[in-house]
């Protein structure tokens, strides 16, 4: 399985290029629906503008339910989990 | 209070308080001089001046970079009186950042405020990490990790100048009431404003509508590729349900509230009776429920 620690490439996890450095990694992996982990070790919280270019860009291409079987999120908090899902809840929820 | 002279300078009075109900006709009365009798200079008189609220502060600045923009230099009269406004904008950096000098020479920087600080949208990462998040921490006494998640909802509303507002300079002030248990941090900029940018995708919209509109879950003009909607919404929910808080947005002609509700945050919008032009958006923190928002940070099992 693939691993990626976020604080290896990025400064901080905030920005829209923040999380488009995160997509670029992981996208094709989760494209051709391969394990692939993402850590978020050493970050507490993470706001939406980083979520939203580094994993809901998944959907533009990918089918959630491939990118749920791809994508593991590791060392995150309750407010990076609830974020993460509920973005993908309604974004995935709205493309039905 | 506008008077004018030659039509050369337009000189305008602040109001006795300036605080979010008198600063709307202050910028009203401001510009449409301005914009009447073309003047290239304007005159803000602090004669009749006695208090000013921290995000009165931020409007003026804004303002004078409003008229900056338009080159019409600003100028500022009586603000020498010695008042506590005077004072307070003084401790607070104003008169520094525009007259490059302190009025008086006991003036410094209060401990419960964070002074006036004019930003580029796409470099507020020094400012909000190594500045404005120390200092609240060591306003409440709290560790930065604590305060990790109040980092990233105020950086929703710095990402919306940067990817919405059209502009790339705001500015922002802080203030601590410990009394009141409260922190008020407002950050503006003088923008296309939130109305002007909804509109775009929804042309019917009052100003009111708008910013409600963009409060939603989901709503997005696409103004950036990546631009999902989320970044209001994910800021007023926090600091309304988790930190029972206070959010306020005024754009144009709308305004904007949210407090805390039942289940969802308890918000209302209508017209004001003047335009702001650009968007303040101002968060009022309880300082007293703060060290809960520490469980928000845990570690947790993520799982779809």
């Amino acid at each position: 399985m693939v691993a990626i620690r976020i604080i290896d490439h990025v400064k901080q996890a905030s920005t829209y290029d923040d999380g488009q450095i995160i997509f670029n990694l992981i996208s094709d992996s989760v494209a051709h629906g391969e394990p692939i982990e993402v850590s978020f070790s050493g970050i507490q919280a993470v706001p939406s503008a980083f979520v939203n270019a580094a994993f809901l860009q998944l959907l533009e291409t990918i089918p959630f339910e491939r990118v749920r079987r791809s994508l593991k999120i590791t060392d995150s908090t309750k407010f990076i989990n609830e974020l993460i899902k509920r973005r993908f809840d309604f974004v995935a929820g709205s493309m039905k | 209070m506008i008077s004018s002279f030659f039509r050369e300078a337009v000189i305008v009075k602040l109001p006795n308080t300036f605080s979010f109900a008198t600063m709307g006709p202050f910028i009203a009365n401001a510009i449409e001089a301005q914009r009447e009798s073309k003047a290239k200079q304007i005159y803000f008189d602090f004669t009749d001046l006695r208090f000013v609220r921290p995000e009165g502060v931020v409007v003026l600045s804004n303002t004078i970079e409003y008229f900056k923009q338009a080159n019409v230099k600003v100028f500022f009269k009586a603000h020498n009186l010695n008042t506590e406004a005077n004072r307070y904008l003084d401790d607070s950096g104003f008169y520094t950042e525009y007259l490059h000098k302190k009025v008086f020479p006991t003036s410094s920087c209060r401990s419960t405020t964070m002074p006036l600080q004019l930003f580029q949208a796409d470099a507020y990462v020094p400012y909000l990490y190594n500045g404005l998040m120390p200092w609240i921490s060591n306003e409440v006494n709290l560790s930065k990790d604590t305060l990790e998640t109040i980092k990233t909802c105020l950086e929703e509303v710095f990402h919306n100048i940067e990817y919405h507002s059209g502009i790339k300079t705001g500015c922002t002030l802080s203030q601590h009431f410990p009394q009141q248990n409260r922190i008020c941090i407002a950050i503006s900029d003088f923008g296309i404003g939130i109305p002007t940018r909804v509109r775009t995708k929804l042309p019917e919209m009052t100003d009111a509508g708008a910013i409600r509109e963009a409060c939603k879950e989901g709503f997005t003009t696409k103004s950036n590729v990546l631009n999902r909607g989320a970044g209001l919404p994910n800021l007023i929910r926090y600091v309304a349900q988790r930190n029972s808080g206070t959010v306020l947005i005024h754009s144009g002609e709308g305004y904007l509230s949210a407090n805390r509700g039942p289940k969802v945050p308890s918000i209302t919008s209508r017209k004001m009776s003047w335009t702001y032009p650009g968007t303040i958006v101002q968060v009022v923190l309880r300082t007293d429920t703060l060290e809960k928002l520490e469980s928000d940070i845990e570690p947790e099992e993520f799982q779809w």
